[in-house]
């Protein structure tokens, strides 16, 4: 009890405890069982013309270790790594787990990748087969520069080497796999995905099985209470995104239907097909059902009905908490179900319960506004170091706003400077071969150190409310580093200075100032010469050179994190409007506020 | 504006640093504007970052202005010069800059030369700077500093500094200037001084007395 008079603010948090993993424990575990135990058991479906292909869990395993005879036959060696690039599909997690079967290591690539990305992670992954989805992927990457002696071997999945690959594994005895699987263990290494720090090349965080493992296990704890026997997920996030592989892994474990969507485009259709159950999504699939149903409803003449049903569901959500699914209590909310809700529910296939949502903040209200229709979301908070999941609001202990409590076997913890600190056996060893990274983001005590900002409320969940590095998070959950764009960028002779932005919007865009003096000076053709830079902003000249140095920039960086659009700014930033301190540092959140019209202009909103 | 130093006030002096190298640190000159623009130039990209956020390729001439035309009493700043190397180049610049709006504040700014850092010539200037900020009314130092600046943000700390979030990637650190004869001035050179190595100080010609606790600076 904390003494009368004082406030005490809470700065540690645990959830239950739990038992030390079992040495064994690695993640073909589950796949092995389902196959020998229910092999008709539909595990996953994929799109084949206008429907979708179960595929059992007894077929899944034996393609699995097909694939992973192959690899065994190529020559690889337990904890060789294996480099896998391809949208999300069935054949990318049938290769992950061959992967894993074969005593291998996967290291995702985002099928966005850039040829310059491509290298950095082949090279410092040191990796020995790179799989591919489709042939110009290949060709990216072999255009990029010379291969190393032969290596990588690079298989690509839509050319017809996997089924070669297959061929190859042929001589490839039984024993000799289920070898390689007997001897995974929690502490084999099973991925590295590479994330962007602030600056510098990307680093490889290394996760174990047992990593992976033990956090689809408290995801299932926390949220075990909500599944039901026959949960059917869709799955269209990016794999080499860790939260897409955990809530991929948590259907594995508990045997729902994972289907996988073939194109962004054909979310909508493919909702409808699939009728998902639980999805894991980030803030801007959320953003973008909540404007398309408002939209709609707007051309149809009925947007203020929408928003009033709207403003009911949030209401309602805040009176009723975290019940499920909407008991009806009130009168409005009962016809608003029927005449709104009802539709957007419809828009996630009509049988979606839960959501998770993760990669960025996803806003109170919206969170309020689809649990008032029906579908709760569910928002949790880790990172790829932490397999990622270290928080996450669930059926009983839902909160809004925050992020949720710790998971079973985490601890959660507030620095003096408000970092947040983290402890579980969901904590990654490491950053692949650097030592000295690895070194700076444990404290003395062994904590981990987030690099986000945090507070823990009296209830012991956890607000996220800034951050110690210097990265935007996009609406789609990327995280991207502005300082290097930003170096390129200012590369060019012409631009003073550029402020990326994109922190929780659909992509990442720049503010470019142009340097006056070098200016006056130039003389391309077409060149609006003797104006000042403030007459010149729109000049298609100006523009188009801007763009060489947008371009150059966006060479480092996968399409996710690359600039789209751009606004040269009328004049240079200064310290009288406060968008430079005194000691001229550059003031981001200033920056963004005093363009804010520039930048919705650039999101056009 | 201010052409000239000052009639009254701090003059240069040469200091040694933890490598023996000798600096002369004077107040910087509106005639230093060339020297601030080559400095910038050898200045590393990261180390322009850690500066200047996110860092313009080279300092406009409206900036060395503006850097460079001191009142030395709300805008001041010394500058540190390699005395014993060919040219003499100006290898630091500390500076403060009072807040219009909270006058007894300043934002702080210091700026070494990647090859000159880890030498306590950055704990040196920043001591000197709180010197001649007492003097002229100020009580607190303002800085914003990346978090990834760790090592400064540790010094800083140490010394008692309150660090708090500002806008994403930055702290916003605030210290008390203490009194000169103030104990916490000498926790906060022994703080410095565990963090970057022991300074010793050789005044030779200052506008200034020798400060008492300079005596009392010594390693533990």
């Amino acid at each position: 009890m904390t003494p009368a008079g004082e406030v005490m603010m809470m700065r540690e948090m645990s959830g239950l405890p739990m038992d030390p993993l079992p040495p064994t424990t690695n993640l073909l575990e589950p796949v092995i069982q389902r196959a020998a135990e229910e092999p008709g058991r539909v595990m996953a479906a994929y799109r084949d013309g206008n429907h979708f292909v179960d595929v059992t869990a007894g077929e899944f395993y034996e393609r699995c270790r097909a694939i992973a005879k192959g690899i065994v036959a190529s020559g690889l060696e337990p904890g060789g790594r294996v480099a896998l690039m391809s949208r999300t599909r069935l054949e990318w997690l049938l290769f992950d787990y061959a992967i894993l079967a074969s005593g291998g290591v996967t290291v995702p690539i985002y099928e966005t990748s850039s040829a310059e990305q491509m290298q950095w992670i082949v090279h410092d992954g040191d990796v020995e087969m790179l799989v591919v989805e489709t042939t110009a992927m290949r060709e990216l990457y072999e255009g990029a520069g010379s291969q190393e002696d032969g290596r990588p071997e690079i298989v690509v999945i839509d050319d017809g080497t996997l089924d070669e690959l297959a061929r190859r594994g042929e001589a490839v005895a039984d024993s000799t796999l289920d070898e390689r699987i007997h001897s995974l263990g929690a502490a084999t290494i099973a991925t590295i995905i590479y994330t962007s720090g602030t600056t510098g090349r990307p680093k490889g965080c290394v996760l174990t099985h047992g990593n992976l493992r033990v956090n689809v296990w408290q995801t299932i704890d926390a949220i075990g209470s909500m599944l039901q026997p026959d949960e059917v997920s869709l799955l269209f996030l990016p794999l080499a995104h860790v939260l897409a592989k955990i809530i991929t892994l948590v259907g594995v474990e508990w045997g729902a239907k994972g289907a996988f969507a073939t194109d962004m485009s054909a979310l909508l259709e493919e909702f409808a097909m699939v009728q998902p159950t639980m999805i894991a999504a980030v803030p801007r699939i959320f953003e973008k059902v909540f404007n398309g149903a408002q939209q709609k409803a707007q051309v149809e003449g009925h947007g203020a009905i929408f928003d009033k049903a709207a403003d009911v569901a949030v209401q309602w959500s805040r009176h009723h908490g975290d019940h499920l699914p909407h008991p009806l209590t009130s009168a409005e909310h009962a016809l608003f179900d029927r005449l709104v809700y009802k539709k957007v529910e419809a828009a996630f296939g009509g049988r979606l319960r839960f959501a998770f949502s993760g990669g960025g903040p996803l806003g109170e209200r919206l969170t309020h506004f689809f649990n008032g229709v029906g579908v709760k979301v569910l928002e949790g908070y880790g990172l790829t170091e932490t397999s990622p999941t270290l928080t996450v609001n669930r059926l009983g202990a839902w909160k809004p706003g925050t992020v949720g409590q710790a998971l079973m076997g985490t601890s959660i913890r507030i620095a003096p400077d408000g970092e947040i600190l983290a402890k579980g056996p969901q904590i990654f060893q490491g950053y692949w071969r650097n030592e000295q990274a690895t070194s700076e983001t444990f404290d003395a005590e062994e904590w981990f150190k987030t690099g986000d900002i945090g507070d823990l409320d009296d209830d012991g969940y956890l607000r996220i409310t800034g951050r110690k590095k210097e990265l935007i998070v996009t609406a789609a959950g990327k995280n991207v580093a502005p300082a290097p764009l930003e170096d390129r960028i200012r590369a060019h002779p012409l631009i003073s200075q550029a402020v990326v932005v994109g922190d929780a919007r659909p992509f990442v865009a720049a503010l470019i100032t142009i340097d006056e003096e070098a200016f006056a000076t130039w003389a391309a053709p077409g060149t609006p010469g003797g104006t000042a830079v403030s007459q010149a902003t729109d000049h298609p000249a100006l523009l188009a050179e801007v763009q060489t140095a947008i371009d150059d920039a966006n060479q480092s960086v996968s399409r996710a994190e690359s600039i789209r659009k751009f606004a040269v700014l009328p004049h240079d930033l200064t310290v009288v409007n406060g968008e430079l301190t005194p000691t001229l540092k550059v003031r981001r959140a200033v920056v963004e506020k005093a363009y804010g019209p520039v930048i919705d202009d650039l999101y056009g909103s | 504006m201010s052409e000239s130093l000052p009639t009254s006030g701090p003059m240069g002096s040469i200091h040694e640093l933890t490598d023996e190298t000798r600096v002369l640190v004077r107040p910087l000159q509106h005639s230093d504007r060339h020297e601030l623009a080559i400095g910038y130039e050898h200045l590393s990209a990261e180390a322009r970052r850690l500066r200047f956020f996110t860092a313009p390729s080279r300092l406009s001439d409206a900036d060395l202005e503006y850097l460079t035309n001191l009142d030395y009493r709300d805008h001041f700043a010394w500058a540190a010069f390699a005395i014993d190397e060919p040219g003499q180049p100006g290898i630091a610049v500390a500076r403060y800059i009072r807040d219009p709006s909270h006058p007894n504040h300043a934002e702080v700014a210091v700026t070494v030369l990647d090859d000159y850092q880890h030498r306590g010539l950055g704990t040196l200037l920043l001591e000197m700077l709180a010197d001649q900020a007492r003097r002229n009314g100020i009580t607190t130092f303002v800085s914003h500093i990346l978090w990834d600046n760790r090592e400064v943000l540790e010094t800083m700390a140490a010394a008692g500094a309150r660090i708090e979030p500002e806008e994403p990637g930055v702290a916003r650190v605030a210290i008390e200037i203490p009194a000169p004869e103030s104990p916490t001035l000498v926790s906060l050179i022994r703080a410095a001084l565990r963090a970057f190595g022991r300074v010793t100080r050789e005044v030779l010609q200052s506008g200034t007395e020798p400060t008492p606790e300079a005596d009392e600076v010594q390693p533990e």
